[in-house]
C-alpha cells in the first residue's frame, strides 16, 4: 500500500517520481486512477518522458495551492485565459518541447495545462505566413501518411515501421 | 526490491540533469523518486538546456544509478509492472523506440508538425486561439493543415470567439453537425463589414402625424408611440402599418412589450397595460402627477419614471402601486431595471442606483455636467447620454466613469447598447455607432433624420430610429446577406 499523502508516477522507462498527491488534484487521469487503483504501488504514465513529467509536475507544484475552481474543460468560455508569470518557463520553450508538454497535459488530463500549452502554441502561430509556419513545423503533404505510420510505430514499437 | 520512497529524495540525485543524461545514455530506471521539487536549484525544467557540465556529469562517479540496482522496464513487456532488480543491459536500448519520446531538444533533429502529431481535438483547440488571417494562412501550409483549418468545428469556434457574435439556430433547422459554420461565419463577417463601412439601405416608415417618441422592434414588427397619441404596429417585411392603437389622451412617450403585454406611458400622466393578443387596454395605472417619461417591466414589476421627479414601482399583474422612490431633484427622464436594481437618469444631472426591494438609493454617479436624457443598464455597466453632449460608460459596481464619448454636438437623447456597440441618437439629428470597448465612433449617420432623434434601437442587422420629423428610419445592413441566424 502506498502512502496516501504521496503518489508515485512511473514513466514508461521505469523512472519514478514521488510527489504529494495534492499536486495532482487537477489531473483527471490521476484522480480516476486514485479512485480505482489507488492501492497499487505506482501509476504508470506511458508515453511521457521523465523530462516532460518533471516539467508537468513542476507546473502542478506551482499551481498546487491555486484556489481557482478547477477547469472542467480547457475551452470553457466563461473562464478566460490569463497569462501567469509563474508559467513563463513555457514561453521560452522550443516548439517541439512545447508539443510534448501539450501531449502530456492531454494524457494526464490537466485542463489548465492543456489550455496553457495550446494558448502558447497558438500565439506562436498567430500572425505567421504560410512559409513561416512551414519553417516552424516542417509539415509536408504526406502528413496523413505520416500519421498512419506513426500510429503503427506506437503499436509496434520498432523503427522499421517508420520507413514504410 | 525497494518501494519507492515517498520523499522527493534530493539525496538520491546529485544532479537532475545528470540523471536525465544518464537516463538517455543508459536507459536505466530508478527505484527512488526522481521528482525534483521547485526548491531544488536544478529543478526548473526550463534550465534543462545542454551545457558542458551536463555532458561531463554523465559519467560522474557520484551518480547513484550504480548504487541502486535498478530495473530496465522500458522495453520489457507490460505484464511486468513493478520495477524488478535486474542487470543493466545497455545493448537492449531500442533507439528507434525512443525516437519520438526523447524530449531533450538536442535529441530531436526534425521539427514536429503539431497538427499531425496531436490528438485532433487538441489541434482543433489550439486553432481556436489563432486569429482569422492566420487561420487563412494555415490553409495553404499543407493538406493536413488545410483540412484542419477548414474543419467545421474550427469555424464554429472562430465564430463563437468573436466578441458579441451570437447565432440563433432555428429549432427545426438542420442537426447541429450539419450546420455550416463557415457559411454562417462568412455571413456574419459580411454583416460586420457593413456596420463598419456604413453600407446601408435607408427605409422610412411614414404614417404618424406628429413626432415619434418611442420604438421597439423584433423579427416581425416595429411598434412606435407618437405625439399624435397613437401607437402603431408596422410589418417589418412589407413596411406597412398593420395596426393603430389609441387610448392615451396625450403623447405616447414610452413603451415596452413582450409576447403577452405592452406597457405604454404618456404625457397624460397614465400608464396603460395592453393585451398583445387582443390589442386592447387591460388596465390603466394612475399615480404620477406629470408625464410618464419612461417605463420598463419584467415578470413581476413595472417601473415608471416621470416629470414629477418620482420613480414608481407597480405590481405587473395587479396594477397595484408598490413603492415610490424619491430623491431626484429634476424630471426623471429614463429608467432601467436589472437583477432587483433600478437605474434612473434625471434632469438633475445625476444617475441613481436603487434597490427595488427596499427603495434605498444605493449609489449616485456624478460626472455629467448637465441633465441626463437616457440611460441603459445591463447589470454591470451603465451607459448614459446627457445634455452636456457626451455619452458616459460607468462601472455600476464601483461608480467609476470608464469612458466618455464626446462627438455629438447637441443633447444625446437616446441610446442602446450590447456587448459590441452603442448606438446613440441626438438633437444634432445624427445617429452614431460606437465601439463599446474602445469608445471609437465607427459610424455616423448624419442625414437620416431632418430633426431631433428621439429613440433608437438596434439588432444585429438593423438600426431603427424615430424623430421629431415624424418618420421612422430603418437602417438595414443586411441586404444580400443571409441573416436567418442573427437577430
Amino acid at each position: 500500500m502506498s502512502d496516501p499523502a504521496n503518489i508515485t508516477l512511473v514513466t514508461m522507462d521505469g523512472t519514478t517520481f514521488t510527489v504529494p498527491s495534492a499536486y495532482l488534484h487537477r489531473s483527471k487521469l490521476v484522480q480516476d486512477w486514485l479512485r480505482s487503483e489507488g492501492d497499487k504501488q505506482a501509476m504508470e504514465v506511458k508515453h511521457v518522458t521523465p523530462f516532460v513529467l518533471q516539467g508537468v509536475l513542476n507546473f502542478c507544484e506551482i499551481h498546487a495551492e491555486d484556489t481557482s475552481e478547477p477547469l472542467a474543460d480547457p475551452a470553457d468560455p466563461t473562464k478566460p485565459f490569463e497569462a501567469d508569470p509563474r508559467d513563463d518557463a513555457f514561453r521560452g520553450m522550443p516548439d517541439d518541447q512545447l508539443l510534448q508538454f501539450t501531449m502530456a497535459a492531454d494524457i494526464l488530463q490537466i485542463p489548465e495545462l492543456v489550455r496553457l500549452t495550446a494558448q502558447e502554441m497558438a500565439s506562436r502561430i498567430d500572425g505567421k505566413s504560410p512559409d513561416q509556419i512551414r519553417a516552424m513545423f516542417n509539415p509536408d503533404d504526406l502528413a496523413e501518411e505520416d500519421v498512419d505510420s506513426d500510429n503503427e510505430m506506437g503499436e509496434v514499437g520498432e523503427e522499421g515501421a517508420i520507413s514504410k | 526490491m525497494k518501494i519507492p520512497t515517498p520523499s522527493t529524495s534530493a539525496s538520491s540525485s546529485s544532479s537532475l540533469k545528470a540523471k536525465f543524461r544518464t537516463y538517455f545514455s543508459r536507459a536505466s530506471s530508478y527505484t527512488t523518486s526522481n521528482y525534483q521539487p521547485l526548491s531544488h536549484p536544478a529543478s526548473n525544467f526550463s534550465s534543462f538546456d545542454d551545457d558542458e557540465n551536463d555532458v561531463l556529469m554523465i559519467d560522474a562517479p557520484h551518480c547513484d544509478e550504480h548504487e541502486h540496482a535498478t530495473s530496465f522496464n522500458a522495453s520489457s513487456s507490460s505484464s511486468n509492472k513493478r520495477p524488478k532488480p535486474k542487470e543493466m543491459s545497455p545493448e537492449r536500448i531500442d533507439e528507434g523506440f525512443f525516437q519520438k519520446l526523447i524530449s531533450e531538444p538536442e535529441e530531436i533533429s526534425r521539427k514536429i508538425d503539431f497538427l499531425s502529431s496531436l490528438p485532433i481535438e487538441i489541434a482543433a483547440y489550439i486553432m481556436q486561439f489563432v486569429d482569422l488571417p492566420t487561420l487563412i494562412n494555415m490553409c495553404s501550409v499543407s493538406k493536413t493543415w488545410y483540412s484542419m483549418a477548414m474543419d467545421n468545428e474550427t469555424w464554429k469556434e472562430q465564430f463563437h470567439r468573436r466578441q458579441g457574435w451570437h447565432a440563433r439556430l432555428p429549432p427545426s433547422g438542420p442537426a447541429p453537425l450539419d450546420i455550416n459554420w463557415k457559411y454562417i461565419y462568412r455571413q456574419r463577417y459580411a454583416l460586420d463589414k457593413r456596420w463598419k463601412q456604413g453600407l446601408v439601405d435607408k427605409i422610412y416608415l411614414e404614417g404618424h402625424t406628429d413626432s415619434v417618441y418611442c420604438i421597439q422592434f423584433d423579427e416581425e414588427k416595429i411598434v412606435t408611440g407618437s405625439r399624435d397619441r397613437s401607437i402603431k404596429f408596422w410589418d417589418i417585411g412589407t413596411k406597412s402599418c398593420i395596426r393603430t392603437l389609441t387610448g392615451h389622451d396625450a403623447s405616447v412617450l414610452c413603451l415596452q412589450y413582450d409576447e403577452e403585454r405592452m406597457i405604454s406611458g404618456s404625457s397624460d400622466t397614465t400608464i396603460i397595460i395592453w393585451s398583445m393578443q387582443t390589442f386592447t387596454p387591460l388596465r390603466r395605472l394612475r399615480g404620477h402627477i406629470a408625464g410618464v417619461l419612461d417605463i420598463c417591466f419584467d415578470t413581476k414589476h413595472i417601473v415608471s419614471c416621470s416629470k414629477d421627479m418620482y420613480i414608481k414601482i407597480w405590481n405587473l399583474h395587479s396594477g397595484e402601486l408598490i413603492r415610490t422612490l424619491s430623491g431626484h431633484r429634476g424630471p426623471v427622464n429614463a429608467v432601467q431595471m436589472k437583477n432587483g436594481k433600478i437605474v434612473s437618469a434625471s434632469g438633475d444631472a445625476l444617475i441613481k442606483l436603487w434597490d427595488m426591494e427596499t427603495g434605498v438609493c444605493l449609489r449616485e454617479y456624478t460626472g455629467h455636467r448637465r441633465g441626463l436624457a437616457c440611460v441603459q443598464y445591463d447589470g454591470k455597466r451603465i451607459v448614459s447620454g446627457s445634455n452636456d453632449h457626451t455619452i458616459k460608460i460607468w462601472d455600476a459596481e464601483t461608480g467609476h466613469c470608464i469612458m466618455t464619448m464626446q462627438e455629438h454636438t447637441d443633447l444625446v437623447r437616446t441610446l442602446h447598447f450590447n456587448d459590441e456597440r452603442i448606438v446613440s441618437g441626438s438633437y444634432d439629428q445624427s445617429i452614431r455607432v460606437w465601439d463599446i470597448k474602445t469608445g471609437a465612433c465607427i459610424l455616423n449617420v448624419e442625414s437620416g433624420h431632418s430633426s431631433w432623434v428621439f429613440d433608437v434601437q438596434f439588432s444585429a442587422t438593423k438600426i431603427v430610429s424615430t424623430s421629431q420629423d415624424q418618420k421612422i428610419l430603418i437602417i438595414d445592413f443586411s441586404d444580400g446577406i443571409d441573416t436567418r441566424c442573427f437577430s
